[in-house]
């Protein structure tokens, strides 16, 4: 069944990794999993370690793993996505998330709790956590 | 010297000049990518400004304001300062005139009666300020050539953590500034607390003026989380781009820099060649006279 396709672009902090119309957009912020289809109420929401799928057509799904980073659907129904890190679903090792957890869980035993920097080393740590759980999804 | 002495040395530096010159065009080409990437960052940067915008018209008046990394601390004892260098030399002044930029820094923030905490990116800044027996807080190696979000991202985390923290009071960066390939600048920016003029949209004064006049009526917009959670996150992500900015100039920089340096060694070895030619000829001369003379004298002597 085809949808009304929208405009999407998705950036990243080293170039754009897509451009172009699609029919829906499927992710996931903090909120939870999330769909996306034209004339989809404004939104602006923080995305989560998930894979990020951008039906362009029925037959044509393209598949990337998001670390993190912001949706936003326009007044207008553009849709933004500014992700800090994205890369293929081919790309996703469960050996790379585990270690990243791992230094993720090393730099979090070196805060002192209640400071930000543990803050912030928690937050990486549960980011770390969501990647190396989503090798089940994929 | 004798003339196979001087073959040798013309042999040593033709090898030489193959190398240098092989590092001028790689550096060449790597430079025209980091040129790609660091252009590439401003949409994201532009984005960013406007979703921030967004986020703050949101939350609310005040709140933009009292994001924690745009607090000036009103003491300012301890300063962060950060060394943008690269992981290998042979590029000229690129690293040293960083370093100097950075001590010279240091002398006059403890002048002021200030600490300095030293923070390095690059082997080459590391291994200098642990050569003169800095201490050196935090030290990010391996990248330098062409660094990504995910390294400015782990630099920006430590930085904001110790800022918020209260463990510094500023963060300064000093890094090569590209202007052109044949042109680096050192440049020295402060990092934390944030400038607002960073986070505001620039330029777009049309977006400024009340954007809620336009069009007819809006439908409400939904915030995952709420929108003064989403600006206490969004708003760190400013240091990070900015440093990524540096980062990304100082490789572009660095790779100019080496470029130029190769290209004057390649010029310079040419001419040492040169000299080193005309030294064998005239040496192949004299040894060519000798034996002539020494003839001519062994005949006269038969007469």
């Amino acid at each position: 069944m085809a949808h009304t396709p929208f405009r999407v672009d998705v950036l990243t902090p080293t170039g754009e990794l897509f451009g172009g119309e699609v029919e829906q957009v499927s992710t996931r912020t903090v909120a939870g999993e999330i769909g996306i289809l034209a004339g989809h109420a404004p939104l602006l929401g923080r995305l989560e370690p998930a894979e990020l799928k951008l039906h362009v057509s029925d037959g044509d799904v393209k598949r990337y793993v998001q670390i993190g980073g912001y949706v936003q659907v326009a007044q207008e129904g553009n849709v933004l996505l500014l992700v800090d890190e994205a890369f293929p679903v081919e790309e996703y090792s469960v050996e790379d998330a585990k270690q990243r957890q791992e230094k993720a869980a090393t730099r979090l035993a070196a805060c002192d709790e209640g400071t930000e920097a543990h803050r912030l080393a928690l937050a990486a740590k549960q980011r770390a956590d969501a990647l190396v759980r989503l090798a089940d999804r994929l | 010297m004798a003339q196979r002495d001087v073959k040798n040395r013309i042999g040593s530096v033709q090898n030489i000049r193959k190398i240098t010159r092989a590092m001028e065009m790689v550096s060449a080409a790597r430079l025209r990518k980091a040129e790609e990437r660091a252009a590439s960052l401003r949409p994201y940067a532009d984005a960013l400004r406007k979703m921030t915008r967004q986020a703050a018209q949101a939350a609310g008046s005040g709140e933009l304001q009292a994001q924690p990394v745009l607090q000036t601390h009103e003491q300012e004892q301890t300063v962060g300062l950060l060394l943008v260098t690269a992981d290998r030399g042979l590029a000229g002044a690129f690293n040293s005139q960083i370093l100097r930029a950075g001590l010279q820094r240091a002398a006059e923030l403890e002048a002021d009666g200030k600490s300095v905490r030293w923070y390095a990116t690059g082997r080459r800044g590391l291994s200098s300020l642990t050569f003169r027996n800095y201490e050196v807080a935090a030290s990010y190696t391996g990248f330098t050539d062409a660094p990504n979000a995910t390294h400015a991202h782990e630099i920006a985390e430590e930085l904001v953590g110790a800022f918020v923290d209260q463990q510094i009071d500023r963060v300064e960066i000093i890094f090569n500034h590209y202007v052109s390939p044949l042109v680096q600048e050192v440049s020295r920016q402060t990092l934390l607390p944030l400038s607002k003029a960073e986070v505001e949209v620039e330029g777009d004064p049309a977006a400024d003026a009340a954007p809620e006049a336009t069009a007819g009526p809006k439908a409400l917009v939904e915030y995952e989380p709420d929108p003064a959670e989403i600006l206490a996150q969004l708003v760190p992500e400013f240091v990070e781009v900015s440093l990524l900015r540096a980062l990304l100039e100082s490789a572009a920089s660095e790779h100019g820099a080496r470029m130029t340096a190769m290209r004057s060694a390649s010029d310079n070895a040419g001419e040492v060649i040169d000299n080193l030619t005309l030294a064998m000829n005239r040496a192949r001369q004299a040894e060519i006279t000798q034996e002539i003379m020494e003839v001519v004298a062994g005949a006269e002597a038969l007469n």
